[in-house]
């Protein structure tokens, strides 16, 4: 790739985080990480990620919040939302789809699964 | 005109006949004898015509013919000589032998007329008359004439006797005269004769009348009171019998009467106490749906009371919604339902039915009819019962909320562990080995998380369906307490321990382990909680019937809000902290579980910023009361 793409990873458990950030630097992109949705959103305001990978559940704003909300912002609205959930009820599928994520992703997950969704994502 | 009047006597005599039937038992008796008497008397007036006529006839001949015969030879000598004068002395001295003698007259065998008796001459029909002998009959202007001829003996003269006129009409009518007079005074006497019997007989029959409808009444303590000897006193008796029976079954029913609506009574002192004392609500409907019973527990769920909702329609009080206010209450009302089905109809719980309260709150209710079908299988009204199910509705949120929880926390760990895995198998990528080894080190700590975590779970779930096995055994706490304080001052440097325990504190009956769990718990939140060091204080006092225990630390301490969560599953209070260190925010759940298996309660006090105190009870053996609140 030209250009290594800069992902930002948003979860409260930061072995998660190590994880997700690990295996996307291995396959050659740029992470960012932040812990909470209003980090999240600092982040993505200041740094412009290409693509932000959600968790939904997390303490304080969770991860609808946190969607809501970057895609209210002109400023945040155009990058695409990866969710992460460890359930994959079909309501919250479609309440993700609704807020404009464009992909879901459940807990466990293959990590090149992760790598994959991202690569399609930015294609 | 004579048919009509015949019909006219003919209707008379039977409505009197049928008067009569109807008329008293006296005038019954009177009467029947006065028309016998009448009848009889009048029978034999008739009869004599027939009966006594010819032999009155036959007397009156006879008895003329001898005074015929005697004359004729008295004035055979008269008669000879042909004195005139001797002859109608004889003659006129014969008439006077009986009053019966109309006239005698002698004459010759032509018929000249010698001497008679007559004041003139002898009336044109007896004149010329040639019979010589024997009875005729003649029929004069006076009436009927037996005339007796007789020859006057030694002469050719007849002596003929005339007797009558009319005298058997006459006779006849004197026997009939004397018949029909003693009918009369016969029927007279008869009359009080009968009156008199009857008085003797229809009296004691009238006093069985009264007697009879006393009792028909219901005085069945009467007691007809006839002497007469006869069948009547016989009736009297029976009846007298019949009375005393009805009244000792009557009293006999009476008393069956009054136990059964006795007992009835009870049974429905019996149902309504259930009713009322039901901790589901309850409400009766007539056939048209109009509440006619609404018990305590139906108050107290919607709020309104009893004399508010009586005489209601259901559907005005009892409207069922659904959660998004949609009236459930037309389309599928379960008391119609259960009137067409005449069977019972649980109302659908999905979705949640709701009733709306007097105040306007909702609440979520389950709901079940029944009609109330009389002998011949008809619809007589309908039962509903509802019972308030917010609890219920609770728990059941609480527990998808627990379960979501635990696929979520179980999944986390999980997570961890296939995904390092799969890292290191990674066939695109050359990982350095230190970075494998932490790869490794963290699917470690976490599979032991994993193992922790589902261990936990475990234990709460024994805990809470109560099917957590205990071991009792003596345990000496105080041992317990150095064994473990031993083992945690090798994990920890920055801590300092100290155990104050009484001198008298018993040996008690507990699970050991368990014990140790809750210990070992306590003393790991100390120490993680307590990240700048501190001391750890232990200590064990004794009780009544229990034995108390705490656990005290010097550390991050407790917000006064958060305290009430504490002992909550999966409530992580302090992020910071639990999140460094692997903890399953079961642990203080487990420990109260535990505790309240040794039948004692776990209290926790708290200062932000400076410390925490955890205290515990056991009972000193296990099945000891419950430890008053205090």
């Amino acid at each position: 790739m030209a250009e290594s793409k800069t992902i930002l990873i948003v979860d409260d458990d930061p072995v998660l985080l190590l994880l997700a950030r690990d295996n996307l630097r291995y396959s050659g992109f740029q992470v960012l990480e932040a812990t909470t949705g209003r980090q999240c959103i600092e982040t993505c305001i200041q740094k412009k990620p290409d693509l932000i990978v959600l968790d939904v559940r997390m303490p304080g704003m969770d991860g609808w919040e946190t969607c809501t909300q970057l895609k209210n912002n002109p400023l945040t609205r155009d990058i695409p939302v990866i969710f992460l959930t460890a359930s994959a009820q079909e309501q919250d599928i479609g309440r993700g789809l609704k807020l404009g994520a464009i992909k879901f992703i459940t807990k466990p997950f293959h990590p090149m699964d992760l790598v994959k969704a991202v690569e399609e994502a930015l294609k | 005109m004579a048919y009509s009047y015949c019909h006219l006597l003919y209707q008379e005599f039977t409505d009197s006949f049928y008067r009569m039937k109807k008329a008293s038992l006296q005038n019954k008796i009177t009467t029947t004898m006065a028309v016998v008497i009448l009848l009889l008397g009048l029978g034999l007036t008739f009869s004599l015509k027939a009966v006594l006529a010819p032999s009155l006839r036959k007397e009156l001949i006879k008895k003329g013919t001898a005074i015929t015969r005697l004359l004729a030879e008295r004035v055979a000598k008269s008669f000879l000589e042909r004195d005139g004068e001797q002859l109608r002395k004889l003659l006129q001295e014969g008439k006077t032998i009986s009053s019966d003698i109309s006239y005698i007259m002698v004459t010759d065998t032509k018929g000249d007329v010698s001497a008679h008796t007559f004041s003139g001459m002898p009336p044109g029909f007896l004149q010329n008359r040639t019979t010589l002998t024997g009875v005729q009959l003649l029929d004069t202007e006076k009436g009927l004439i037996y005339e007796i001829a007789a020859s006057i003996p030694g002469t050719r003269g007849i002596i003929r006797v005339g007797i009558g006129p009319g005298l058997i009409r006459r006779r006849l009518a004197n026997i009939a005269g004397l018949i029909i007079g003693i009918t009369i005074l016969a029927i007279l006497l008869s009359t009080l004769i009968s009156y008199g019997l009857s008085k003797v007989i229809i009296k004691p029959i009238k006093k069985l009348q009264t007697g009879v409808k006393k009792i028909g009444e219901g005085e069945l303590d009467y007691k007809i009171a006839i002497h007469t000897g006869d069948e009547i006193e016989k009736l009297a008796d029976e009846f007298n019998r019949m009375a005393e029976k009805l009244k000792d079954s009557y009293s006999g029913l009476e008393e069956k009467v009054r136990k059964a609506t006795e007992g009835l009574a009870e049974e429905k002192h019996r149902l309504e106490s259930v009713i009322q004392s039901m901790g589901e609500g309850l409400f009766i409907t007539d056939r048209k749906g109009e509440i006619i019973s609404w018990n305590v527990s139906a108050e107290k769920i919607t709020g309104y009371p009893a004399k508010e909702v009586l005489g209601r329609k259901c559907k005005e009080i009892f409207r069922i919604t659904s959660e998004d206010g949609r009236d459930l209450c037309l389309s599928q009302c379960p008391m119609k339902e259960a009137f067409q089905k005449k069977e019972i109809v649980l109302f659908p719980l999905n979705p949640t039915p709701y009733i709306t309260r007097k105040d306007g709150q909702r609440v979520p209710v389950s709901v079940i009819s029944a009609p109330i079908l009389d002998n011949k299988n008809n619809v007589g009204g309908g039962v509903e019962t509802f019972r308030d199910i917010t609890r219920e509705k609770e728990i059941d949120r609480m527990r998808s909320e627990f379960v979501s929880l635990v696929s979520h926390e179980l999944r986390t760990p999980l997570t961890a562990i296939k995904g390092f895995t799969d890292t290191l198998l990674r066939k695109d990528i050359k990982i350095a080995a230190t970075t494998g080894q932490e790869y490794l080190r963290i699917i470690q700590r976490q599979s032991n998380r994993l193992t922790r975590l589902i261990g936990d779970f475990l234990d709460v779930s024994k805990i809470e369906s109560g099917k957590m096995e205990m071991r009792w055994e003596k345990v000496c706490i105080p041992e317990l307490i150095t064994e473990l304080t031993n083992n945690f001052r090798t994990k920890t440097t920055k801590h300092t321990f100290s155990i104050f325990v009484t001198k008298d504190f018993p040996v008690i009956i507990a699970d050991r382990d368990k014990v140790e769990q809750i210990l070992v718990n306590l003393i790991d939140n100390a120490i993680k909680y307590s990240p700048h060091g501190g001391e750890i204080r232990i200590t064990g006092e004794n009780g009544n019937e229990f034995i108390k225990c705490s656990v005290s630390d010097q550390g991050v301490g407790i917000k006064k809000e958060d305290i009430d969560r504490l002992f909550e599953k999966f409530q992580r209070i302090n992020p910071e902290i639990s999140r460094q260190t692997p903890g399953t925010g079961l642990g203080l759940a487990i420990c109260q579980g535990l505790v309240k298996l040794h039948n004692g309660e776990i209290h926790v006090q708290s200062q932000y910023g400076r410390g925490t105190t955890f205290t515990f009870t056991l009972a000193k053996e296990p099945g000891g009361k419950k430890q008053p609140h205090g």
